[in-house]
């Protein structure tokens, strides 16, 4: 590994609920509680949760899409927390996202050829010979041809969508790119594809990759190192594998056994209770009231993250 | 599927005629339109005036041609003022949200309060009386519907994940509104600027109705029916002639603007 | 075509071809195809988008909409539901033949309580009134998981969280003890936690209550999880049907061999997936052979001409294609 490319200390992000009652202060939505990780340059990071657990605010945070609450947002060595204007222009070069919503993501009334040519745009590239020379020669890149560039959303399927979604991140050649559930609204045969795709482009460009899913099977595949998160806070990280062979949280333990088709149904751990509500988060740890393993102090005291081996840290009480 | 598209196909047809009129009009009508003919006042329609003549027996025909020109005039120009200023206000306050929003909404919101042609009428008396302060007060009128449409949409779409993916690429918050955004939501915006032709029509006919809006001797539809009414027992078609042609380019342009609508609606 | 039928099967489809007429022309969805559905038992159609698996859902429940023209015969416990007239099949939906659907805020009437909705089911194909009434969908609630039903009785669907509110679609479909559920990728929506809280309720509802189900999706891991048999759909055909465990350790079928590789698993960490080629051909595309053969990488000339018939491979598995019996 060489070096950290981004770190993220106590990253704290509250909304703020739609008043409802005059005189009653508005609830606020707790969608990050203190998160802190660090991506090595070259890696792929995976944040993995159910909805509502904060993951995709950590990435929207990251990429200034949302402004943190709290915390500290550092890119290769530089505090970026607050950065505006033309600095927050040049990070853009350099951290690039590719969304969830394939077909939302593209400007449904424009042709890819605009989608791909307005970050030149927007980045100060005017020479419209340029931009045409780069569009046509970063194609290559998504295994897509010429033909695709005066076509609409519309008239592409899943896969090329994600494609061209792909490519209007990479087109500004950055080295960070947050995916934000790249596979999950694609077809099985689709997502291999995207995924490979991703994977070979990482050895080609040299790429970093965090990886946001709530698919612990696809995470696994993809990432190097995995954090899982519960009500916005991560509960455990470690290296891949390890936190396949190994998990030490309850919510891990369950969330691997629930991966449908992959263990005998006698393993499986069912949690009892909902999703949890960012509105509302338990006293103690946030996953006591669905937790098998429940204990008297894990109703009042918020467990702190200990290291369980190297490299593999969990927050829970079972590890003092 | 097909019974839909009609009121497409009728407004067409309305607007299309009534627009041919209009052009003929720029070069030829049966009469010069201020020609008076005091031999020939209140004639019944016939061969030779097919709508009749008025009280100072000038050819009603001509004069309702020329009127077209007004009443195209006006709607075009009060669409365009309203549509600008309305679309621009309605995508800032949509936009951005937030304090300025509200603000520029409760704006929107007391100028619609206000009665319309109570507000045009005092536009006027303040200004001075003619076809152009008409116009901007028409326009001025038309600026909250055109703005709650656009911001509407701007809401809706400010959060699509395309307007995001916009923003990660560095682009500047005009581009993404006037650029990203606006193709869009312009569909809605169309079928109210429809709409809103055929009432700024209709608040010229009331304006010059009631003596505030074209000047003699220039003719307008309003302004014809206003002078007609005098004589209704006497010569009912001079009445009528002018009264038909309001109906039918207001109706031209609801239809016009019913029929994009369903077809926005069956598209999507 | 020697097809396996159970004399005991609760449904049987018989050659089912749905088209759909359009201003552009007529585009089949679903081609010929044929399958049981036992007593108690677990069935699942699986495919991509597109393949024509909740199209045949619709057309068990007889729900197509008005443009689609459908062929073959449906024949649930001795009456053949294609020829059924409106009033006959409106008796059968709710009580008989009940579904799931994938988005419990949308099927889920929001002005309505919860608990009215379970209601009406009852009030219309039962005999009970008042108070028993009140006491079945209280009952019926509880056997699906709801804490304190009393209360929740009275909410509405918006103040539930997508879990429970799967729940109530469930209660819902199960409340007149229909002998058949068709559940349309009934967890979709829904975490993973929740997800099999909601596949070990079906499961139970299955093994107590004895209701067939037929559970539509496009996920392999969730169907080998719940189905007790599984057939395999792509672009409007069959083309491999097979018990369970004989699929995922034995599969016939190129295509189901390649989605198996497909899907990231625990070993193939490290490697690079194997992704089939290609896309899913449209619904326009007309192809006179095998429908997988532009993407398959053990096609032949036969495969271009040709439309293969089912071959037997043993006890109720079956594979459309002419090199069934090779493949490994």
């Amino acid at each position: 590994m060489s070096g950290i490319i981004l770190e993220v200390r106590d990253l704290v992000k509250h909304y703020p609920l739609r008043r409802t009652k005059l005189l009653e202060s508005p609830g606020r939505v707790r969608a990050l509680n203190g998160v802190s990780f660090a991506i090595a340059r070259g890696e792929s990071f995976g944040l993995v949760g159910e909805s509502g657990c904060g993951k995709t605010t950590a990435g929207h945070t990251i990429i200034k899409l949302l402004e943190p609450t709290d915390g500290k947002i550092f890119f290769e060595g530089k505090d970026i927390t607050t950065i505006k204007g033309e600095r927050l222009k040049d990070l853009r070069r350099k951290i690039q996202i590719i969304f969830q919503d394939t077909a939302g993501s593209l400007n449904p009334r424009k042709t890819v050829k605009w989608i791909l040519s307005e970050p030149l745009r927007a980045q100060g590239v005017r020479n419209r010979l340029e931009i045409e020379r780069t569009i046509r020669e970063s194609l290559e890149l998504v295994d897509l041809d010429e033909s695709f560039l005066d076509r609409y959303p519309h008239e592409l399927s899943g896969g090329q969508k994600q494609r061209i979604g792909i490519l209007g991140a990479l087109i500004l050649e950055p080295e960070f790119i947050i995916a934000d559930e790249p596979v999950s609204a694609l077809d099985v045969s689709i997502q291999a594809q995207i995924l490979n795709l991703m994977k070979n482009l990482q050895k080609r460009l040299s790429l970093t990759y965090l990886f946001i899913s709530h698919d612990l099977g696809v995470v696994h595949f993809f990432c190097d190192r995995i954090a899982v998160m519960y009500l916005g806070e991560i509960v455990e990280m470690a290296e891949a594998t390890e936190l396949y062979v190994n998990p030490c949280h309850p919510y891990t333990q369950s969330l691997l056994s629930a991966i449908p088709g992959e263990n005998a149904a006698s393993q499986r751990i069912i949690l009892q209770g909902d999703a949890p509500d960012p509105t509302n988060p338990p006293q103690g740890c946030p996953f006591h009231p669905r937790c098998f393993k429940r204990m008297e102090i894990c109703t009042h005291t918020r467990p702190r993250s200990v290291e369980v081996s190297k490299g593999h840290s969990v927050g829970c009480h079972l590890y003092p | 599927m097909k019974r839909k598209r009609v009121s497409l196909y009728i407004g067409i047809s309305i607007i299309a005629s009534l627009l041919a009129m209009m052009v003929v009009s720029l070069f030829y009508t049966p009469y010069p339109v201020t020609e008076m003919n005091r031999d020939e006042r209140f004639a019944p329609p016939s061969a030779n005036h097919p709508l009749g003549t008025d009280n100072f027996g000038r050819d009603v025909l001509s004069r309702i041609m020329k009127g077209s020109q007004t009443a195209f005039f006006v709607g075009l120009i009060a669409v365009s003022v309203g549509g600008l200023f309305g679309v621009l206000v309605g995508a800032i306050a949509g936009y951005f949200g937030g304090m300025l929003d509200e603000f520029i909404m409760r704006l929107m919101d007391a100028m619609m309060a206000f009665p319309g042609i109570l507000f045009a009428l005092m536009f006027v008396s303040i200004f001075g009386v003619g076809i152009r302060n008409t116009i901007i007060a028409i326009g001025i009128m038309s600026i909250p519907s055109f703005a709650r449409i656009t911001r509407s949409g701007f809401i809706q779409h400010k959060e699509f994940e395309y307007v995001k993916n916009a923003r990660v690429k560095g682009v500047s918050n005009f581009r993404i509104m006037f650029s990203h955004i606006l193709p869009n939501v312009l569909s809605p915006i169309i079928v109210a600027a429809s709409m809103g032709f055929s009432s700024a029509v209709l608040s010229e006919a009331a304006l010059s109705y009631l003596g505030l809006g074209v000047q003699p001797p220039d003719p307008s539809w309003g302004r014809m029916l206003n002078e007609s009414q005098v004589f209704i027992t006497l010569s009912p078609w001079y009445t009528i002639a002018p009264g038909i042609f309001i109906t039918l380019i207001v109706l031209g342009f609801n239809f016009l603007g019913d029929g994009i609508a369903d077809l926005q609606d069956r598209q999507q | 075509m020697e097809r396996i039928i159970s004399d005991r099967a609760l449904l049987q489809v018989r050659d089912l071809n749905i088209s759909f007429t359009t201003a552009k022309g007529d585009f089949p969805a679903v081609r010929g195809i044929s399958f049981d559905v036992g007593r108690n038992s677990i069935v699942g159609l699986v495919g991509e988008s597109g393949c024509g698996k909740s199209v045949t859902a619709l057309a068990i429940m007889r729900l197509l909409p008005g443009n689609a023209r459908l062929s073959g015969t449906i024949d649930f416990s001795g009456r053949n539901i294609v020829a059924m007239h409106e009033e006959e099949i409106r008796k059968l939906r709710g009580s008989e033949i009940s579904m799931i659907f994938q988005e419990p805020l949308t099927s889920l009437n929001p002005l309505w309580k919860v608990g009215r909705q379970i209601d009406e089911n009852l009030k219309m194909h039962t005999e009970l009134k008042g108070d028993d009434r009140f006491q079945s969908v209280v009952d019926i609630m509880r056997d699906v998981g709801l804490p304190d039903p009393e209360r929740l009785y009275h909410k509405y669907p918006h103040e539930l969280s997508g879990g429970m509110r799967q729940r109530i679609a469930i209660a819902i479909a199960v409340a007149c003890r229909p002998a058949l559920i068709i559940a349309d990728e009934p967890t979709t929506a829904l975490d993973v936690t929740i997800q099999a809280q909601i596949l070990q309720l079906l499961k139970d509802i299955n093994r107590e209550k004895g209701s067939s189900i037929i559970f539509i999706s496009h996920n392999f891991g969730i169907i080998r999880e719940i189905c007790t048999s599984i057939c395999v759909m792509y672009a409007g055909h069959l083309v491999e049907i097979a018990p369970t465990e004989k699929l995922f350790c034995e599969p016939r079928h190129p295509y189901t061999i390649g989605l198996m590789k497909a899907i990231p698993k625990t070993d193939s960490k490290g490697k690079e997936l194997y992704d089939i080629p290609g896309k899913v051909p449209s619904i326009t595309d007309t192809l006179p052979g095998c429908p997988f053969e532009p993407r398959c990488e053990y096609a032949f000339e036969r495969c271009k001409r040709e439309l293969p018939q089912f071959e037997v491979l043993g006890e109720q598995h079956e594979s459309r294609c002419f090199l069934a019996g090779e493949l490994r």
